[in-house]
C-alpha cells in the first residue's frame, strides 16, 4: 500500500519539481529548507551540478554555517571558483590571515587583489589595503588614548572627549559624591567611614581613568569599523 | 544573616585559593544572592554589572577586575542604550550587550564578530 501510495505520488521525487521547490524558498528566504531540497535534488540526480552547488554553499552562508559551506566549496568543479569561493568564505568567516594563504598563488588576479585587500581592511590595516584595492578617503581620525588617559584626571574628562557626554556626567557626579562624603567624614572625625569611602572613591577614581582609555579605544574600534563597513559595502 | 554569608562565601568558590579574590567573589555573592533580588532588575547591560564584575575578575584577575567593574558601574546609567550599535556589541536578551572582553584595553578583540557581519549585510 505504502509503495502504491509512494507512486502514485511520483512527483514528489521528481528532481525538476524538487528544484523548482527548493528555488522557490531559496527566493522566499527559507535558506533552510532551500538549502534541504537542494541536497535532495543532488541524491536524487545523482548529479554534481555546479550551479546547484553554488547554491547550497550561498544558504550555508546565509546561515553563518561557514564550516559546512568550506566543506561544499570543495565539490566545486572548478578548482578556480572553488579557490575564490573559500576565499570569500573566510573573509566573511573572519579568518583573514588564511584567505591571503588561499590567493597567494594568485595574487595578480584582479578578483583575488579585491578579496585580499578586503582581508587587510577587515584586519584594520587600511594602509596595507590600500595596495590591493581603492579605499575612499579620507581615513578614519584616531583619537589618543594618552590624551584621553589624561583627560580623564578630571572626573569624566575621558568620555567628554569620546563624545560620550551622559558617562561623562555620570562619572563626575560619583566620583565628586564619594569625594564629599570622604571630606565630610573626615571633618565629623569619622575614621572608620572616611578610609571606606575614600578607598570607594579612589577606586573609581582609577576606573574613571581605566574607563577614559577603553572609551577611547572603542571610539577607535567603531571609527574603524564605520570605516571597513563602507569599505565592504564598496566590494560587494 | 551571618550563617548564609558564611555558607555563600563558601559555597561559591570552593576551588579558589587567592583570598582576595574569595572577598570579592563573596561580595559579589552576597549583592547577588540579597541585595539584587530586592532592587529588580534595573542593569542597563547584559551581563549584569555584578556578573560582569564577577567575570573580570575570574579572567582578569583583581587588579584589572576592579577597575574593569568600576568603569562598568559608571557606565550603567540612562544614556548607555543611545550607544548599543556604536560603542557596544548590540542588544542580547533585551539589554546592551557589552561582555569584559570589549572591555580590556590590552585586548585586541573588541567585538563578537556576528554583529559585524549582521552590520554589513
Amino acid at each position: 500500500m505504502m509503495i502504491y501510495f509512494l507512486f502514485l505520488q511520483s512527483e514528489l521525487f521528481n528532481p525538476d519539481q524538487v528544484l523548482k521547490f527548493a528555488d522557490y524558498l531559496y527566493l522566499q528566504a527559507d535558506f533552510n529548507s532551500a538549502l534541504n531540497e537542494y541536497r535532495r535534488y543532488l541524491f536524487l540526480c545523482d548529479s554534481n551540478k555546479q550551479e546547484v552547488n553554488e547554491k547550497i554553499i550561498d544558504c550555508l552562508v546565509r546561515l553563518k554555517r561557514y564550516d559546512e559551506a568550506i566543506k561544499s566549496a570543495d565539490y566545486l568543479s572548478d578548482t578556480t571558483a572553488a579557490v575564490y569561493t573559500k576565499s570569500l568564505i573566510y573573509l566573511l568567516k573572519g579568518d583573514y590571515p588564511i584567505v591571503r594563504e588561499l590567493l597567494k598563488n594568485m595574487i595578480d588576479e584582479t578578483k583575488s587583489k579585491r578579496l585580499i585587500g578586503l582581508s587587510y581592511a577587515g584586519e584594520f590595516n587600511f594602509l596595507k589595503a590600500k595596495e590591493f584595492i581603492d579605499i575612499p578617503h579620507p581615513l578614519p581620525k584616531h583619537k589618543s588614548p594618552v590624551i584621553g588617559g589624561l583627560f580623564s584626571l578630571f572626573p569624566g574628562g575621558g568620555h567628554f572627549y569620546c563624545q560620550r557626554v551622559g558617562d561623562g556626567i555620570y562619572s563626575m557626579l560619583v566620583i565628586t559624591t564619594g569625594s564629599l562624603v570622604s571630606y565630610y567624614c573626615y571633618h565629623q572625625n569619622e575614621k572608620t567611614k572616611f578610609y571606606i569611602s575614600l578607598g570607594i572613591s579612589i577606586i573609581f577614581y582609577a576606573g574613571n581613568i581605566y574607563g577614559g582609555i577603553n572609551a577611547v579605544h572603542n571610539y577607535n574600534y567603531y571609527e574603524n569599523e564605520k570605516y571597513r563597513e563602507i569599505i565592504f559595502n564598496r566590494g560587494q | 544573616m551571618t550563617f548564609l554569608i558564611i555558607i555563600l562565601v563558601f559555597n561559591q568558590h570552593p576551588k579558589e585559593t587567592n583570598p582576595v579574590k574569595i572577598v570579592f567573589g563573596a561580595g559579589i555573592c552576597v549583592y547577588q544572592k540579597i541585595i539584587s533580588p530586592v532592587q529588580g532588575d534595573v542593569c542597563n547591560f547584559y551581563p549584569s554589572c555584578s556578573h560582569f564584575a564577577g567575570e573580570a575578575i575570574e579572567k582578569y584577575g583583581i587588579f584589572w577586575g576592579t577597575l574593569m567593574a568600576s568603569d562598568r558601574l559608571m557606565r550603567c546609567n540612562h544614556s548607555a542604550v543611545n550607544y548599543y550599535d556604536t560603542f557596544y556589541s548590540g542588544i542580547k536578551n533585551g539589554k546592551v550587550n557589552d561582555p569584559p572582553e570589549n572591555n580590556f584595553i590590552l585586548s585586541p578583540i573588541r567585538k563578537p564578530f556576528d554583529i559585524i557581519i549582521e552590520k554589513i549585510e
